[in-house]
């Protein structure tokens, strides 16, 4: 055999593992529900209806045009980088039996987490559509962006993600403060609230959040219609090629410990 | 099924000889760092912490381990559990990277370990024969075309798009082994998965092995708690212990030596004493070169003992002891010996129907019932029942046991029974007191015995003697009071304590001080496990040794320091010894033990 072919054929393999280990998430996550993958689009519908309802009318009002659109794209957004960093986060230690047994790459198991969590994404990508459509927002060439936005948060989820799932192994901890870091972190970006109504100080630090920049990158293609400048994709593209880095690092550097304490 | 595909794509460049060898594991060491947990106090707590073994404290499973397996090779590794086999394992399956030394593998492996691991239960069989498929490295294409195969293998047909949460766990097994040996491996990996599923299935995968192994000549690596299946399977064996190499080489050769030495522990000196007891072993003995005694329980095997004294001798006395406690048989058998009685031990509940007949053949005029702690009050009921209304002296009490050794004691001064020896032995020396039973037995010893609850003071104990015309006493076992001597000294009374920190070496001692003892130039050495002491086996072992000349000799056969010490101690005796007498059931001592036993005499 041929180096190159080598290579292939191991790339063909570990393929064929990504994809046998998310169509078992997806065949887990909506067997024996009726409406299966329907809830994939339901879920962030309702959601988006109960908040605007919260926060239309028990809050003071912020004027924001066609806010249940506003929400349904900042939520979705951040729900994708939540899931795919939690999933991600749990996978190493969820998968030891096989990584005692199996000689495997190991980060087949978060990287599969996050394309799980893109292909949730995607679907419901048909909810925008739907509200959208409800709120007569007609797409611009803008919109031809998402691709491109959707590799910056899958390469800054899948860093994070490795970090974690590095750090979850040796300390168990980190689960349980990540769950409360992702609450924090949802309400300091702004997803319920215009960020012109944050104080200048916060505004300031908000250049620091990279989901302030990848929701309102979303919302600057499928709500504004407006087309990201440069700079602005050179940040996102940042962010991402700078957590994908650190995770990285730390994936590879501890990958060969995991066994000893998963 | 010839699935020569390889799965793991590493190493499998070169052309490859047919000597070729497929794994070398050179200088392998593995060191973990444990977190320590027993820490009991903030003081030891803060000392680790100064020494910096708070969080690391090393354990090596393995210590420099080196073999190699060669194409074809059937190569198994036995050693008991913690000795390393999985960690090896691991190492070669690349799962595990050692510290120190280097493993290579020349080829493909598919792993058998721990079959399953990759399976979701939620997941149909269908389903989990492709992701198992992935996760073994198998391409989407050769699942498909093998996938009929495997089904017909593993049995399945109608359950394939069942959850497998549905199976049972044989059904799980059989899914496991049929996707793992699909493939045709350069080498294939087994550990103790042959132990799962039905007979039947066993026997199949047994084939599928034998089958990759002969048609394919796959090299193939097990590990098996089971003797047997390597003994059955290799060609080459490593037995690992404690993380080094114990032995390499031949399979006939170090399976006899595992079953003999694995899992016991002893030390250097005792391990090459058993081994070259082994390795006399060369022919095999004829089973009636000596004799066991044994009943289908354990008071069973009291009847048969005394069936073989009391053959055609009558008996007028006979001494029942309630089997709750082995003080009760110690305290029986000097007055038992007194009245030339056998000694039968009973649950606390009946009589046992062979002892009914047997104590209705014989009809004896007076039974002693000894019951330390009132427990066998049915028992006793029954026997009081017998139509021939014997006389039953009834030794029960709720008190003490050394309330109780008064009370047989005042018995027998009135009685005048007694020999001119007393012995004194604590409750808690249970092995101790059982091996000097035949002695008490044949000298009609009172017997003066207590236990925590109401420990025997030295100045009680005198009393007692004082006024009778004792004039020697015997302490076996280590607990009881070390004052008796000194005191008995001061007044006259010679004493002499037989005993050692180490049981296994009391009991060899005050076996061996009893055939000192014993002038008569044939005895029968009658040898039970340790672990028999605990039960009532060896209740009966007095009167039955003091009728044949002989003593009790206990072996502890996890122990190979007890068993050096027994095979020395009846090399030592062989020309005293006629015959050796094993007591207790099949379970109490092996065949192996046995026949080692009795290669000494010879």
């Amino acid at each position: 055999m041929a180096p190159t072919t080598l290579k292939h054929s191991r790339a063909q393999r570990n393929w064929f593992i990504i994809t046998s280990l998310v169509s078992k998430d997806f065949k887990l996550k909506y067997r024996r529900s009726v409406l299966g993958m329907f809830w994939s689009v339901l879920n962030p519908l309702l959601m988006m209806i109960v908040l605007s309802a919260v926060f239309s009318t028990m809050f003071a009002k912020f004027p924001i045009e066609n806010f249940p659109l506003y929400l349904i794209l900042g939520l979705t957004l951040y729900t994708l980088m939540s899931e795919a960093t939690q999933g991600a986060m749990t996978s190493i230690i969820q998968s030891a039996p096989l990584i005692k047994k199996i000689r495997i790459e190991k980060m087949l198991f978060p990287v599969s987490k996050v394309l799980f969590s893109l292909l949730n994404f995607v679907i419901s990508l048909v909810a925008i559509i739907a509200v959208m459509l409800f709120f007569q927002v007609a797409p611009t060439v803008s919109l031809l962006f998402l691709p491109l936005l959707l590799v910056y948060v899958f390469v800054f989820s899948l860093g994070l993600g490795l970090l974690l799932a590095a750090l979850s192994v040796f300390f168990r901890d980190v689960i349980h403060i990540w769950t409360v870091f992702l609450l924090a972190w949802m309400y300091a970006t702004p997803l319920f609230y215009p960020v012109e109504a944050l104080k200048p100080w916060m505004m300031q630090a908000m250049a620091f959040n990279p989901m302030y920049h990848y929701v309102t990158y979303f919302r600057e293609i499928a709500l504004w219609g407006t087309t990201p400048g440069l700079a602005e994709n050179l940040i996102c593209l940042a962010f991402a090629l700078g957590a994908l880095l650190l995770g990285v690092v730390v994936f590879r550097a501890n990958a060969k410990r995991f066994i000893l304490f998963v | 099924m010839s699935n020569t595909a390889l799965i793991s794509q590493e190493a499998t460049n070169e052309i490859v000889h047919q000597d070729d060898i497929m794994i070398k594991v050179e200088n392998v060491s593995m060191v973990f760092n444990m977190a320590s947990e027993q820490l009991n106090s903030i003081k030891e707590y803060v000392i680790k912490f100064a020494k910096r073994q708070l969080f690391f404290s090393a354990f090596k499973a393995l210590d420099d381990v080196s073999f190699e397996v060669k194409r074809g090779d059937v190569f198994g590794i036995i050693g008991s559990n913690g000795s390393g086999k999985s960690t090896m394992l691991k190492i070669i399956a690349g799962v595990l990277e050692p510290s120190e030394g280097t493993c290579t593998i020349n080829g493909s492996i598919a792993p058998l370990i721990e079959l399953g691991a990759g399976f979701d239960l939620e997941l149909t069989a269908r389903e989990n024969i492709f992701l198992n498929g992935a996760l073994l490295g198998y391409p989407k294409k050769f699942i498909e075309e093998n996938f009929a195969d495997i089904v017909a293998f593993a049995e399945i047909e109608h359950f394939l798009d069942m959850p497998m949460k549905n199976f049972s766990s044989g059904m799980v097994a059989r899914v496991a082994f049929s996707v793992a040996t699909v493939i045709v491996p350069d080498i294939l990996i087994v550990d103790e998965v042959l132990s799962v599923g039905d007979f039947m299935f066993q026997k199949k995968c047994e084939n599928r092995i034998s089958e990759l192994i002969e048609t394919h000549g796959v090299t193939v690596l097990i590990v098996s708690h089971s003797n047997e299946q390597i003994e059955r399977l290799c060609n080459k064996v490593i037995w690992i212990d404690k993380g080094r190499t114990k032995k390499l080489g031949d399979t006939a050769e170090i399976c006899k030596t595992y079953r003999a030495l694995g899992g016991r522990s002893g030390t250097p000196k005792s391990e090459a004493r058993v081994i070259a007891a082994i390795e006399k072993t060369t022919t095999p003995v004829p089973s009636d070169s000596y004799s066991m005694i044994t009943g289908e329980n354990s008071y069973e095997t009291a009847v048969q003992a005394a069936s073989i004294i009391w053959k055609d001798e009558a008996f007028d006395t006979v001494a029942i002891v309630c089997g709750g406690t082995h003080i009760n048989t110690v305290l029986a058998n000097g007055l038992a010996g007194a009245y030339n009685a056998p000694v039968f031990p009973t649950r606390i509940n009946r009589i046992s129907e062979s002892l009914h007949d047997l104590l209705s053949t014989h009809k004896p005029k007076r039974i002693l019932f000894f019951d330390c702690g009132s427990s066998a009050t049915s028992a006793l009921n029954h026997l009081k029942e017998l139509k021939w209304k014997p006389e039953i002296v009834d030794f029960s009490n709720k008190g003490s046991v050394f309330d109780l050794s008064k009370e047989i004691f005042a018995y027998g001064e009135k009685q005048k029974l007694w020999g001119s020896t007393a012995v004194v032995v604590d409750f808690a020396d249970n092995p101790e007191s059982l091996a000097g039973a035949p002695y008490l037995y044949r000298e009609k010893c009172p017997v003066f015995s207590s236990s925590d609850t109401d420990p025997m003071k030295p100045h009680d104990l005198l009393n007692v003697l004082k006024t009778s015309e004792i004039k020697n006493l015997v302490i076996f076992g280590k607990t009881a009071h070390h004052g008796i001597e000194n005191l008995c000294h001061k007044h006259g009374v010679e004493a002499v304590r037989i005993a050692s920190k180490s049981v296994h070496q009391a009991c060899v001692d005050i076996c061996n001080w009893q055939f000192e003892q014993n002038s008569a130039p044939h005895k029968e050495l009658c040898i039970a496990s340790l672990e028999g002491s605990q039960w009532p086996d060896v209740l009966m072992c007095g009167a039955y040794c003091a009728h044949t000349n002989g003593a009790l000799l206990f072996e502890d056969s996890t122990d190979l320091d007890s068993i050096a010490l027994c095979l020395d101690f009846v090399s030592r005796n062989k020309a005293a010894i006629s015959k050796l007498v094993f007591f207790g059931g099949e379970a109490n001592l092996s065949e192996l033990d046995r026949e080692l036993l009795f290669r000494e005499l010879l």
